[in-house]
């Protein structure tokens, strides 16, 4: 199986990854998942707050090992031909682009099934961490119920 | 046995990561090792004295520790050399 994993600061161009994965002559499904900066976010005591900014810390080393572990495990129960894990770090703004999961597979069922997989284990088990600055004030972003549901469910 | 200290032995290396980060922005990077302080128990223990706020935090539950890239216990010893790691829950994706 051919997988790729980036931890980068710079951006990703989605039609890029999407055709370096392409070339398999089984492959029949390729899944791509994108997670984009929203501006607003709710913190613990108030909703709907506008961003400027979100910044992303991450554990170097251990996170691209994690992401390696996650990406075993969903080749353990899909017949998967490729995984793309692309993790942006560092500071980005409303609309930017966060993260890209792509999977390839011969059919689709494999492919949307192995893409979410690896975001819900990605976003508890991947050693990164947000905070969002509103008001020139930061605010470091908890960790959510429904992402360890979400995670336990697999 | 004086030059051993330079960086290179009886040290260890501390990293906190997310608001464990920000609460440890005046807290050493690296600390002499001592036989004494030798879990990541003893490391939170002897923080009190010195940064009370980040070792409350370290005593809340859900902090994870890895001992050279591995997950750990509070009760792991751990060798001179060492870099210990102080995380939170995890928030990426």
């Amino acid at each position: 199986m051919h997988r790729q994993i980036r931890i980068q600061t710079d951006d990703f161009n989605l039609a890029d990854e999407y055709q370096a994965i392409r070339n398999n002559n089984h492959t029949g499904a390729i899944v791509t998942f994108t997670g984009l900066v929203r501006e607003l976010e709710n913190l613990e005591d108030k909703q709907n707050n506008s961003i400027d900014a979100l910044t992303l810390q991450h554990y170097p080393g251990m996170t691209e090992k994690l992401l390696g572990e996650i990406i075993d495990e969903a080749e353990q129960r899909w017949p998967l031909h490729a995984v793309t894990v692309i993790h942006r770090v560092g500071k980005l703004l409303p609309t930017d682009q966060i993260v890209l999961v792509a999977t390839a597979s011969a059919h689709r069922n494999a492919a949307f099934k192995a893409a979410e997989f690896i975001m819900d284990y990605l976003k508890t088990r991947a050693t990164l961490w947000k905070k969002v600055t509103i008001n020139n004030e930061d605010h470091w972003i908890e960790q959510k119920e429904s992402d360890r549901i979400h995670s336990s469910r697999w | 046995m004086a030059n051993l200290a330079n960086g290179l032995a009886n040290m260890i290396k501390l990293t906190f990561f997310g608001a464990l980060s920000d609460l440890a922005a005046s807290a050493p990077e690296e600390i002499e090792y001592d036989k004494s302080i030798n879990t990541p128990d003893a490391i939170r223990q002897w923080l009190r004295e010195s940064h009370s706020d980040l070792a409350d935090e370290l005593y809340q539950q859900y902090i994870l520790v890895a001992i050279n890239d591995t997950l750990s216990d509070w009760q792991t010893e751990f060798d001179d050399g060492s870099h210990l790691v102080f995380m939170p829950p995890v928030t990426g994706g």
